[in-house]
């Protein structure tokens, strides 16, 4: 009997588990689905969403009639930087954070976990108005600079830096090595799969940035994806196809990445025990 | 190989009390020091010290005459070996020796020969391939020694390197660490808690308690000669008998008396006590100090007869442990293995007064500890 009914309750759970994946898949369907139709099925199919008529020509038209391949190579070129600009300064104020004993340490400490709770919305202005005074409106440079100290990146870093025993830092000091040495030959090797983990969590953090390029970036050539999307939307008229077909190109290199290093990206979220 | 000279180092973390207290002391050339005591007693504090891992509160901290107490731990020329290994994980074990040689810019071909002949004298050639976690605790332990001798430093430093280790082992390694200290003609100091490492591997025992140095000699001195009754309760397994009591002069002789027990002071000691008639002391002895059979002994001069019921037999094959309870205390006899003596039995004890030790009841210094002192000297 309690076999069987072990047997029912984990029906109950798979059947569960993929409605909610089902759920959270539509708009991706929903996407890639637009991208694919002929125009004319696109506001009169109803709700039925798989295309009835395939098309490659909001594809063609993505590519041919916008500077997609530009704004590819500038939100890869933004993302990468701010990534591993983010890694660097983390590795340097988490090995600091856990390994000096300075004073004040642990209301700087607050600082940085303040940095996570203050949203975004609310420092653009001023942030705005110091990239202005050092003329960096509408430059990559504006875009990353203010952002390369990521608390996020810094407290994950320092909880797994506190995982690492004392001893082997110390041994370090006493074979020669100074703090940066340290850093690199002991506590930057132990730290890899931790790495690649928060590595991917903040590439795709920065790959979906809207808010700040937005306001930065003024020129289309700039531009990054997630505010290209917006090339095919007119004046009363949004044309569903091309923007559906942009927003499944941009996805790509993300889910490359995230295919790649599956096994790591989830290990960070679970070791992390915070949601991206 | 190199000296050192603690000259009143004292040791305070933020605002609390010190943790080592005016430690003064200076270690020969090629000299095994081992510091021993309880743990929170301040000997691992004083080993990080040396090493350059905390800074020294006061005083001075000299190696080879080098004041060394705004030294990195890098520039000391020491090695640690620590308790937990501390091999660099990611490292095979070639590069965890070679690491230290690599920072120090050792030419590459005399990094080899140097990694591979220490390889030879730890026997761990064959591991040298392979990563620390894939090696058993032993040869972890190899390693760790390893990566501190190859750099050939001035001091080695050991943190308590054996109690990872299961007991077997652990015997094995106190005899390697010995004779690779007189191989290598160094300088060790060494930390542990088991007093059985520091009485087999010491030159000299420095006995540590709550920050404060309680004696510094070598072993043999340390347990026939103690100090004080911390060292004397501290060194020796089962550890010293302890018993309260007074000292009585009657018709010229001196006796150590409590409630039911009056023993003859012998007469080598008898001059030491003189100035403590009607004063509490504490009177100590060793359990091999006591006797079941008179023939075991040698001379029976010094022999105080005692009659005891046997509360408690603990037989360890070889020999086997008496417990008894003197006017409330309990007093442990050591006994060569005897299947005659059973629990509750009546037995005689002969006491040898010569090998008592006597303690000034307060302050629990040595009575004996001057004049034993003077007579090795």
């Amino acid at each position: 009997m309690e076999i069987k009914s072990n047997k029912y309750r984990l029906y109950f759970k798979h059947i569960l588990i993929i409605s909610i994946i089902f759920i959270m898949l539509i708009p991706f369907l929903w996407m890639l689905s637009t991208s694919l139709k002929d125009p004319k099925d696109i506001l009169g199919g109803g709700i039925w969403f798989f295309p009835t008529s395939f098309t490659l020509e909001h594809y063609i038209r993505a590519i041919n009639e916008t500077l997609f391949l530009t704004w590819l190579k500038n939100s890869t070129i933004i993302a990468t930087i701010l990534t591993i600009g983010q890694i660097i300064v983390a590795f340097l104020a988490a090995y600091a954070f856990s390994n000096f004993n300075f004073r004040g340490r642990e209301i700087l400490f607050y600082f940085v976990l303040a940095t996570m709770i203050i949203p975004e919305q609310a420092i653009m202005i001023p942030q705005f108005i110091t990239i202005n005074n050092f003329d960096w409106v509408n430059t990559f440079t504006g875009v990353i600079v203010p952002n390369l100290a990521s608390g996020y990146a810094i407290f994950l870093m320092r909880q797994r830096f506190l995982e690492i025993p004392k001893e082997l830092s110390e041994a370090a000091s006493i074979d020669g090595c100074g703090p940066l040495r340290t850093l690199w030959h002991i506590y930057v090797p132990a730290s890899i799969p931790f790495l690649s983990a928060i590595g991917v969590l903040l590439f795709v953090s920065h790959w979906n940035d809207y808010n700040w390029p937005l306001l930065v970036l003024m020129q289309e050539e700039k531009m990054t994806l997630p505010i290209a999307f917006s090339s095919f939307q007119h004046e009363g008229l949004v044309e569903w196809g091309p923007t559906m077909a942009i927003a499944t190109l941009s996805m790509i290199p993300v889910l490359i990445i995230y295919l790649v290093l599956q096994k790591k990206f989830v290990e960070g979220f679970t070791n992390s025990g915070l949601k991206g | 190989m190199a000296s050192l000279m603690f000259d009143h180092v004292k040791k305070r973390y933020g605002n609390s009390e010190l943790t080592v207290k005016d430690f003064h002391l200076e270690v020969k050339d090629k000299e095994f020091l081992v510091l021993v005591g309880p743990s929170g007693c301040g000997k691992s504090t004083t080993l990080r010290m040396i090493a350059g891992l905390e800074d020294i509160t006061e005083g001075s901290l000299y190696i080879d005459e080098t004041l060394v107490n705004d030294v990195n731990p890098k520039d000391r020329d020491i090695a640690m070996v620590f308790q937990n290994y501390a091999l660099y994980p990611h490292m095979t074990v070639y590069k965890n020796l070679a690491f230290g040689l690599k920072l120090a810019k050792e030419p590459k071909e005399k990094i080899d020969v140097m990694v591979k002949e220490t390889a030879k004298i730890l026997e761990i050639e064959h591991l040298l391939g392979r990563k620390p976690k894939a090696l058993s605790g032993g040869q972890r332990q190899r390693v760790a020694l390893g990566r501190a001798i190859v750099r050939n430093p001035k001091v080695f430093l050991m943190d308590e390197p054996l109690s990872n280790l299961d007991s077997k082992l652990r015997v094995q390694m106190r005899t390697e660490i010995t004779k690779l200290h007189k191989r290598l003609g160094a300088t060790i100091v060494y930390v542990t808690h088991d007093q059985t490492e520091a009485m087999t591997m010491g030159d000299r025992i420095v006995i540590m308690n709550e920050g404060v140095v309680q004696q510094v000699a070598s072993p043999d001195v340390i347990y026939n000669n103690p100090a004080n009754k911390y060292v004397a309760g501290f060194i020796g397994s089962p550890s010293m008998n302890f018993i309260n009591g007074r000292v009585i002069e009657k018709q010229g002789n001196i006796y150590f008396t409590t409630d039911n027990i009056k023993l003859p002071i012998s007469k080598d000691n008898t001059n030491d006590l003189k100035n403590y008639i009607n004063q509490e002391i504490t009177f100590g002895i060793r359990p091999e100090d006591i006797y079941t059979d008179i023939k075991q002994v040698d001379t029976n001069e010094s022999l105080v007869k005692y009659t005891a019921k046997i509360e408690s037999i603990e037989n360890t094959g070889s020999e086997m442990f008496l417990y008894f309870s003197v006017d409330g205390e309990p007093l442990t006899v050591r006994n060569k293995s005897n299947p005659n003596i059973k629990v509750e039995q009546k037995i005689t004890l002969y006491v040898d007064m010569n090998k008592a030790h006597f303690f000034e009841k307060e302050s629990g210094t040595s009575i004996k500890y001057d004049r034993l002192l003077t007579d090795n000297e």
